[in-house]
């Protein structure tokens, strides 16, 4: 493993490195007598900053010039180009072509669809086929054919993705590159529309200038087109019409101090009722709420006997779950690091003192699950670690999990050490269960927010043994996990939310190849490769299948969900994204 | 990981809104965008072949910062509705799921060798010959729990040909012709119709 500093900090920038206009970027020189820092290590595991991982300042200044580049390109090419598409204006589309403009399409594309009278989406990829030839009349006729599925003017977006000099280090030569064009509107009143395409290009050096004059698009490919609609809006936001309080919870969109992260969300029909009620945990309070026949809720928190407020640490939202702990079919719950018990859905009692079970005030998540199948279910309590400077390059993030075994009358005991389950030292918000082998026994995925996560085997005696997902390193920044059979064929795949980074990928794809180990290498392109599915084929064996299924880009996701929503029995997928916004003016970072 | 005073590599450019910060953790420290404004992604699976960018058309694609989903039906109309938690930009969102009505069969179980929400089970159901296999777990995918409840899309299949339920305790018990659009409990250890109640929402489940 590298230890290095200065990777560590160029870790930090690809992580950092949002998907936005990539309007910045930072690498850094390797600690010397500008680093004050050096020689501080307290954790007993200091090394001196290796200089052979070093990045020399011309490497670094032509990584920026790029990046400038790319904020000329999207800001004085872009912006125009994607005005003039908004407009339907053909001559405009026309002159930012230039003389000898070369473009091209599918042949024969391959097509993955959908077809139905509520919705139609088809996306078109490539084929094999020689791609077909288009002049520049052409090439316009088709960005005005994406045009013409909107009734209304439609939103157009081009967002930059790859970029670099056709010939490394030439920066007035031609450049080369690639982005995603998103128009989204209405077909009709009410029906929305929507195109995606990924094009690649080329062009002259982006300069002002350059970019001012028009025709500076020399070449562009549509690598891939997607084009779709649908009857109505799939889904309807309502939870303040339901009767959710949701002004009452933290935003941090709405002035006051900001959190990183809030507090969650945790579905029990724990009155037993037949109606799913909620219970939420935020910054401001808990919030429990009693589903009622019309779909509405009603604040019952207090009622219930549960707090108003725990007395977290600030920046600290605490985890919840609901779990049976007595077996007498009546969910109680773990809330911060006190336990109540269901009296039969009228009331939670506070029975903290005669429940042994330890609750720390780091944890963040629970798990619950029945993992020696002796009819009491048990729970794995998960702690997120602190950002070690070494922590990023492997599996030392974290404080290390807990695995607590229910053994009746309330007790736990501490099982982590004679199971094998902790987990490793890796920093993680949650951990999922599932039986990935078949055997009937429960297995525990764990993710890793700083390298790969470990799939803990049930061996049915107690113990668990790790296995791998893949044999080397695959996934970053995971921050949240699901499970679930994708594609019906009898094995639970597991799909791992993990950061993705555009502006990260295009940096790194500008890094000289050899500039680090390869191993390094490795480790930096998991870092913005985006989210994984997992594919489980049986007898422990999986297959990424995020990049062809295309479901690995989602900028900064925490959370994700395989959730059938149409009821046509194959899961669907949602997954939550973004980071911190500040300013909607600003570029991204 | 404190900032070290390093300089940018190049020109700041104002009018690109062009920034510097020498630490990235800083980027969040100082009040720049990380990471923003990014857009809630739904996937449509086709046919476990593969999946369809649906976010924009699904009214779902909200981009505020995201955290933790779950999902649930809480009208029991066998719909799922997705609830996202999120830290900036709207903190709670409960999205009404409207696609179209089709049939379902959503399931909890009552343990009595095993642990009583069944926790661990594995659910096969077959429905016009296909198999589908889903598994009890609460999974908390990111400070989240999904309830203790499975659900079956039964597509354009009104019920399901055979259920079988594997239960931690060992026992595989084997249920036919189980009609869907409704959401039953099933007792381990019982045979046949006598094993299955129907959930009248209202009603208290018998725990």
């Amino acid at each position: 493993m590298f230890h290095s500093r200065l990777v560590v900090w160029l870790l930090g920038f690809v992580v950092a490195a949002g998907a936005g206009f990539g309007s910045f970027y930072h690498l850094y020189s390797p600690p010397g007598e500008e680093d004050p820092e050096g020689e501080a290590c307290t954790d007993g595991d200091c090394r001196k900053p290796d200089e052979s991982l070093s990045l020399p300042g011309s490497e670094r200044a032509y990584l920026w010039d790029i990046e400038h580049g790319g904020n000329l390109l999207v800001a004085h090419g872009f912006g125009p180009l994607t005005a003039a598409l908004r407009q339907a204006d053909a001559p405009a589309l026309l002159a930012l072509c230039g003389e000898d403009f070369r473009g091209q399409t599918l042949r024969a594309p391959r097509e993955v669809a959908w077809r139905s009278d509520w919705l139609n989406v088809v996306r078109q990829m490539d084929g094999g086929q020689p791609p077909l030839p288009l002049d520049r009349g052409q090439f316009v006729e088709r960005l005005l054919d994406y045009r013409r599925c909107f009734a209304t003017e439609p939103k157009v977006k081009l967002s930059l993705m790859k970029l670099s000099p056709v010939r490394r280090q030439d920066l007035d030569g031609p450049w080369q590159g690639t982005c995603q064009l998103r128009l989204w509107g209405e077909k009709a009143p009410g029906q929305p529309a929507e195109v995606i395409a990924y094009l690649s290009y080329q062009v002259p050096r982006p300069t002002r200038q350059r970019l001012d004059q028009g025709g500076w698009l020399t070449t562009c490919a549509i690598e891939q087109s997607q084009t779709g609609h649908a009857r109505s809006f799939l889904s309807r936001e309502v939870a303040a019409e339901r009767g959710i309080n949701v002004a009452a919870l933290h935003d941090n969109w709405k002035g006051g101090p900001e959190h990183i992260f809030t507090g969650g969300v945790y579905l029990c029909d724990f009155d037993r009722d037949g109606i799913l009620d909620v219970l939420i945990t935020d910054l401001n309070g808990n919030f429990l709420y009693k589903g009622l026949p019309d779909g509405r809720f009603r604040d019952v928190t207090e009622e219930m006997g549960l707090p108003r407020r725990c007395p977290i640490p600030p920046d600290r939202p605490y985890a919840a779950a609901f779990i049976d702990i007595d077996g007498d079919g009546w969910e109680d719950l773990i809330l911060y690091r006190s336990v109540y018990r269901n009296e039969g859905g009228q009331r939670f009692t506070n029975v903290t003192a005669r429940c042994k079970l330890g609750l720390p005030e780091e944890a963040v998540g629970f798990a619950v699950a029945d993992y020696d199948r002796d009819g009491r279910p048990d729970v794995y309590v998960v702690l997120k670690g602190t950002a070690r400077w070494d922590g990023f390059l492997g599996d030392k993030g974290g404080m290390g999990n807990h695995l607590w075994r229910n053994k009746g009358n309330w007790e736990f005991e501490d099982v982590t050490e004679m199971a094998g389950a902790g987990g490793g030292q890796r920093s993680a918000f949650t951990a999922v269960w599932l039986d990935a082998n078949n055997d009937g026994w429960p297995d525990l995925y764990v993710p890793n927010e700083f390298g790969n996560g470990v799939l803990l085997i049930n061996q049915g005696n107690g113990t668990f043994k790790e296995h791998s997902l893949t044999p080397g390193p695959s996934d970053y920044a995971t921050m949240g996990v699901t499970a679930g059979d994708v594609d019906n064929d009898g094995n639970i795949d597991l799909y791992l939310a993990n950061m993705y980074s555009k502006a990260g990928k295009r940096v790194f794809g500008n890094l000289r190849p050899d500039t680090y180990p390869p191993g390094v290498m490795t480790q930096l392109r998991t870092f913005v490769e985006g989210s994984q599915l997992h594919r489980n084929k049986g007898n422990l064996e999986f297959e990424q299948k995020g990049k062809e299924w295309q479901v690995a880009d989602c900028g900064w996701p925490h959370g994700a969900a395989l959730i059938d929503l149409d009821n046509d029995d194959w899961l669907d997928l949602h997954a939550t994204a973004g980071f911190m916004s500040r300013d909607r003016t600003k570029p991204d970072g | 990981m404190r900032s070290r005073g390093i300089p940018p590599p190049g020109q700041l450019d104002p009018s690109l809104n062009e920034f510097w910060v020498s630490n990235p953790w800083e980027t969040v420290e100082e009040g720049h965008n990380l990471s923003a404004y990014e857009r809630g992604r739904t996937w449509l699976n086709v046919r476990g072949k593969d999946f369809l960018d649906i976010s924009y058309l699904s009214g779902a694609d909200d981009d505020g910062d995201g955290r933790c989903v779950v999902a649930g039906d809480f009208r029991n109309n066998g719909r799922l509705d997705v609830v996202v938690r999120k830290s900036g930009g709207g903190p709670l969102q409960l999205y009404e799921n409207n696609f179209p009505q089709r049939h379902y069969l959503k399931v909890t179980l009552r343990g009595t060798r095993s642990n009583r929400q069944g926790i661990g089970a594995r659910l096969v159901a077959v429905v016009n010959g296909q198999q589908l296999v889903r598994e009890m777990y609460p999974q908390n995918s990111h400070r989240s729990q999904m309830p203790n409840i499975v659900h079956f899309g039964l597509g354009d299949h009104d019920h399901a040909e055979r259920l079988t339920i594997r239960w931690p305790s060992g026992e595989e018990q084997v249920l036919t012709d189980v009609g869907g659009d409704r959401h039953i409990v099933v007792e381990e250890g019982k045979q046949g119709t006598a094993a299955i109640e129907t959930v009248v929402p209202g009603q208290t489940i018998r725990p």
